[in-house]
């Protein structure tokens, strides 16, 4: 199997090849609620096409009846990039957290111009939020004059708060704010970073800017420049489609940015996911404890395999000190399926750290269903 | 890749990205017979092309790639 990488969304499954006969299969027939099935298709690893058939299919089905499973949100979109890839793919990643999206997008460059004027398409449209996608080819930074400094943050910042707070008095939308992706050219090649005047300082300080303006004002910053630095700048840049269709990145960075953003629209409806439940043999550690024993499965530091499953269950920490509920869904007797936890070494988790433990036979649907019972969290 | 499977790949694509229209593939098809191959399609044409076949089109030959045709040549002059 080749190996997944970040913008393949490698957490998710890979769609069948009978997935546009399932989209048809919803629209064609009554049988159970059309939003909770489109919302299990929307929960696979969508490429732009697949995302196109599935925003069409949602637009279809809205049009005739609502959803009484999904909630609805509406996003103004403006940006000074074109964003037409991107709105399927934001509907089907936003189909991941039970929202039917419905976007409102401005004409390709009219930033300030939606903003200030009571009468534009945003405010009129009234959305929940409006993401404003605009990276450094779309903001003020070159200074006027000519000579040093030839970038300064400062018009971008000013231009960016009056573009949220008429937003926010026009239409009354939240502003989702895009941290901006480091530029790819230097020109003093590593003293660009501590040079002002930069473009690269530039973009660094607007960033430093945006993440503590953005929440204090109320507002929600989406971090697109951890995301493009993840996958790095060379992925993420196309020049070929900015220069060809002002397209903003690489069209295979596009459903990991979707779903990036359809992450902070699931934050904001209190949709973000609030337990995570773990398998045990094989995932929390390596090996089957009922087969191999306490001294058998790998969990140790010093062993490659034990400090890969480790690695797992310090995530797993981290996640639990952030709040999420942490459970346990195995098949494995009790007994035998807790003694890692209460005596072995190795183990980073321990019983206490582990909200809800199902150690039994049954299916794990059933075992999920019971856990949302004994948590009081709903299934979605 | 045989220029057979070339044509065979570039066929399923096509089919893949316009698939809300219904078309015969051929040399001749071009831009001006398919609705959806317009501007946005030409790019996600491209793009799916070029990710399934594994190679990189120059600005001068996506814009010169207007019907099946002359996207098959470009990509024969590849190999």
């Amino acid at each position: 199997m080749p190996r997944l990488s970040l913008t393949d969304l490698p957490w998710l499954p890979r769609t069948g090849a009978d997935f546009r006969a399932e989209l048809r299969s919803v629209e064609q027939n009554e049988v159970g609620e059309w939003g909770s099935r489109l919302r299990s298709l929307s929960n696979q690893h969508l490429g732009l096409n697949q995302a196109i058939a599935l925003a069409r299919t949602l637009e279809l089905l809205r049009a005739r009846s609502p959803s009484s499973s999904l909630s609805t949100f509406r996003l103004g979109l403006v940006s000074n990039a074109a964003m037409d890839f991107l709105k399927p793919l934001l509907v089907a990643s936003a189909l991941r957290y039970g929202i039917a999206l419905e976007i409102i997008a401005a004409d390709f460059g009219q930033i300030m111009q939606e903003a200030i004027d009571p009468a534009s398409l945003i405010n009129t449209s009234k959305p929940d939020a409006v993401l404003l996608a605009v990276d450094h080819r779309g903001f003020p930074v070159c200074t006027a004059s000519p000579g040093w400094p030839l970038f300064d943050p400062l018009a971008a910042i000013d231009e960016l708060r009056v573009v949220r707070d008429a937003l926010r008095r026009n239409c009354g939308a939240l502003s989702l704010v895009q941290t901006l992706p480091a530029p790819m050219g230097l020109l003093f090649g590593s003293l660009d970073v501590g040079t002002s005047g930069t473009l690269r300082s530039t973009v660094a300080a607007i960033n430093l800017h945006l993440a503590r303006d953005v929440p204090e004002r109320g507002d929600v910053l989406v971090d697109i420049e951890w995301l493009a630095n993840a996958i790095g700048l060379d992925e993420w840049y196309d020049d070929r489609h900015w220069h060809m269709a002002r397209m903003p990145c690489a069209q295979k960075a596009l459903p990991l940015y979707a779903e990036f953003v359809a992450r902070c629209l699931a934050a904001i409806r209190g949709k973000s996911r609030k337990c995570l439940i773990l398998d045990l043999d094989n995932t929390l550690w390596g090996g089957v404890i009922g087969d191999d024993g306490l001294e058998g499965i790998a969990i140790n530091p010093g062993d490659a395999r034990g400090e890969a499953f480790r690695a797992i269950q310090a995530a797993a920490l981290d996640l639990r000190n952030r709040g999420v509920v942490l459970a346990v869904c195995s098949k494995n007797e009790d007994a035998i399926a807790r003694t890692p936890f209460r005596s072995h070494g190795g183990m980073l988790l321990k019983e206490d750290d582990i909200a809800v433990f199902m150690g039994n036979w049954d299916d794990k649907a059933t075992n999920i269903e019971r856990i949302a019972q004994r948590l009081e969290l709903g299934l979605d | 890749m045989s220029p057979d499977d070339v044509r065979t790949t570039v066929q399923r694509i096509f089919g893949e990205v316009f698939e809300d229209e219904e078309f015969e593939f051929s040399d001749g098809l071009s831009r001006e017979s398919l609705k959806s191959w317009d501007s946005l399609g030409h790019i996600r044409l491209i793009t799916a092309i070029e990710e399934g076949l594994n190679v990189s089109f120059t600005i001068e030959e996506i814009e010169s790639c207007t019907s099946a045709g002359k996207i098959l040549q470009t990509l024969l002059t590849r190999n």
